[in-house]
């Protein structure tokens, strides 16, 4: 990774809630981070730990009547998504900067044909005025690209299984070939076999087309595989952060990510159980105050229930724990 | 697909022999004969045996069904013990009215109704939203001959702008089918609403914003076709339920309909008019419902897939 390429997207103090008449659910509480221009950025961490609401944030696409961003910044190319109107959002999406759902099985439309679909958003950010007949031709070029038979553009999405539904659904996200592709569990709702072929293909389409990607997981595995930099978050923060390597080879983490990698069970390793992170995760509309994880936290101090840790940098790594506190200081 | 079409009708005709066969026991059951209603009361009582023999009304009933159902099946309905015209011939000298009034309360109901809908649905919880849920909250608890009534007084009586009987010109339509089609819009203002709010959280929604395609775009091209099944179904089973003459509105506006003409046959123990007004009443609920479930094939290509694979 070159250092001088360009900073795509900036997220600076971003704070969402969700806000009901009954309560308030604190679901991103400040987080920053920045990605270059062909980067590849995993968001993990736990269901809840707000990393949908996050990608949900950059598209503008939060629930209308509940959903607020609060403050904070979101620059892409250096320009406030939070602050573009109707048209500029418009222009934005699917375009320069598209999303892959979760679940593929609900995330196309039943009653239009795959082919129409995918052919939509290039009808919609048709600045190449391309004709209707070089339209179906890119769409036939689409499909072949996520390895589905062009014929089968006439096709509804019913007809489809899991995987190809979602080969579908990533057709669609890089059919513009957008500067940022953000993939919210792009193969939760897949078995593994298919997991393994959708990876595989998002990994080699990205390279290709050097779209950079926001990949939303709680699989580690898959992190490892095609990320260059990871951060994970917890109750709404980022707690900790660096480059894949940092993460994966590194001896100083997070108490949390710690446990995250130890409830991963091991092949050469003989136990009758998993091991899960204890606890459950703190309920966003009463978080803790101090650090989130400290009710969980198996080296939890005085300090940790008081006051909110420092990021604690080491070169590119970067750990918002007490515990740490002392390498900084040095 | 046609294998389809064509099993539903075959399908059809079991179930017009048993409806015909109930509302046959039915009349039966009631008092009198035919000749006290042809001759009346000044006939002596010989005159009706002998009328009565001659109609067939002393075989046993099971016999009279059957000849009744061969007549059918040769295309003749019998004739009306009242008028004594043919039964075919009276029923479709009323049948344009009832047509007319239900088409018309249908577009009515449908024009507006599913536009409102929609808009409830966008903006939920705004003054449109809850405006129109007191509206349709008033029509579907007003009682129809009593709305009927009152707009008579307000445009017949007092303002002179509508006439309110008879059926001859499209005037003559404006009131019953407002009449007819309150309860109607009202159910499909809230149907189209909820069915609407459902679909507008789905995940192929969001997925149309994320393409970048406009609120309007997403309502009409990817909402509102998932959204048809509910919709067109209230419309087409009212329209069958019209289509079997909105007796308490014709009767009000005094309008030669079908179901005017059932109302009073029933009365007069007419029973071949009876008869042949039910058996039509359930032939277009019939091919309402087959159309029906035609067109939800093409709203939905899943439906299709089903009907291509035989299943019911």
């Amino acid at each position: 990774m070159e250092d001088n390429k360009k900073t795509l997207l900036e997220i600076e103090d971003l704070d969402v809630i969700y806000q009901t008449d009954l309560e308030t659910v604190h679901a991103v509480n400040g987080i920053s981070f920045s990605m270059k221009q062909g980067e590849t950025l995993g968001l993990v961490g736990e269901t809840g730990a707000g990393k949908s609401t996050t990608a949900l944030s950059i598209l503008r696409l939060l629930a209308e009547n509940t959903g607020k961003i609060r403050k904070g910044k979101i620059l892409f190319n250096g320009e406030n998504i939070l602050d573009m109107n109707k048209l500029e959002l418009q222009c934005l999406r699917g375009e320069k900067i598209s999303m892959i759902f979760q679940d593929p099985m609900t995330s196309l439309n039943p009653v239009l044909t795959v082919g129409k679909q995918i052919a939509e958003v290039l009808e919609l950010h048709n600045q190449k005025h391309l004709s209707a007949h070089q339209i179906e031709e890119r769409v036939d070029e689409m499909l072949r690209l996520v390895g589905i038979s062009s014929e089968r553009k006439h096709d509804y999405p019913h007809q489809f299984s899991g995987g190809m539904k979602q080969r579908v659904v990533i057709a669609i996200a890089l059919a513009c070939q957008p500067q940022l592709l953000i993939a919210d569990e792009p193969t939760t709702a897949l078995d593994v076999t298919i997991q393994a072929q959708v990876i595989d293909m998002m990994e080699k389409l990205k390279s290709q087309l050097n779209t950079s990607m926001i990949l939303i997981t709680h699989d580690l595995g898959i992190v490892a595989e095609i990320c260059d930099n990871v951060a994970i978050m917890y109750a709404g923060e980022i707690i900790e952060r660096g480059t894949v390597y940092d993460i994966f080879e590194n001896e100083d983490h997070h108490p949390y990510t710690e446990g995250l990698f130890g409830s991963i069970p091991r092949l050469d390793d003989e136990t009758d159980r998993l091991k899960p992170i204890k606890g459950l995760m703190p309920d966003p509309t009463r978080l803790p105050e101090g650090c989130k994880f400290s009710p969980r936290c198996p080296k939890c101090m005085e300090i940790c229930k008081k006051e909110q840790p420092p990021a604690c940098r080491k070169g590119t790594h970067e750990i918002c724990c007490h515990l740490y506190r002392k390498n900084d200081e040095k | 697909m046609y294998k389809y079409v064509v099993k539903r009708i075959l399908l059809m005709i079991p179930v017009l022999l048993g409806i015909s066969f109930v509302v046959f026991f039915l009349m039966d059951l009631t008092p009198g004969s035919p000749a006290d209603i042809i001759m009346g009361d000044l006939a002596t009582a010989e005159a009706k045996a002998q009328l009565n023999e001659s109609l067939g009304w002393n075989q046993p009933f099971l016999q009279r069904y059957v000849e009744y159902i061969v007549n059918v099946f040769h295309g003749d309905f019998g004739t009306s013990y009242v008028s004594g015209l043919p039964v075919f011939q009276e029923l479709f000298s009323r049948f344009p009215t009832t047509f007319r009034l239900a088409l018309y309360s249908m577009v009515l109901a449908s024009l507006i109704g599913i536009p409102v809908g929609i808009a409830c649905a966008v903006k939920q919880y705004s003054l449109i939203d809850s405006f129109s849920t007191i509206f349709a909250l008033i029509f579907i608890s007003i009682p129809s001959f009593w709305l009927g009534l009152l707009m008579i007084i307000v445009f017949s009586v007092q303002l002179h702008l509508l006439p309110s009987f008879g059926s001859e010109s499209f005037a003559h339509f404006i009131m019953p089918a407002i009449t007819c089609s309150g309860a109607t819009l009202a159910t499909l203002i809230r149907m189209t609403r909820s069915t609407m709010l459902e679909v507008i959280r789905q995940d192929y929604i969001r997925t149309a914003y994320a393409k970048g395609a406009t609120k309007g775009r997403v309502i009409v091209k990817h909402a509102l076709q998932n959204a048809m099944i509910p919709i067109i179904t209230i419309v087409g089973v009212n329209f069958g339920y019209m289509l079997g003459g909105a007796v308490i509105t014709e009767n009000v506006f005094g309008m030669s309909g079908v179901g005017n003409l059932l109302l009073g046959s029933i009365r007069n123990k007419d029973i071949p008019m009876v008869m042949g007004g039910v058996l039509i009443i359930a032939v277009m609920f019939s091919i309402i419902n087959l159309l029906l479930d035609i067109l939800y094939a093409f709203v939905d290509p899943r439906v299709k897939a089903q009907y291509k694979k035989g299943g019911t």
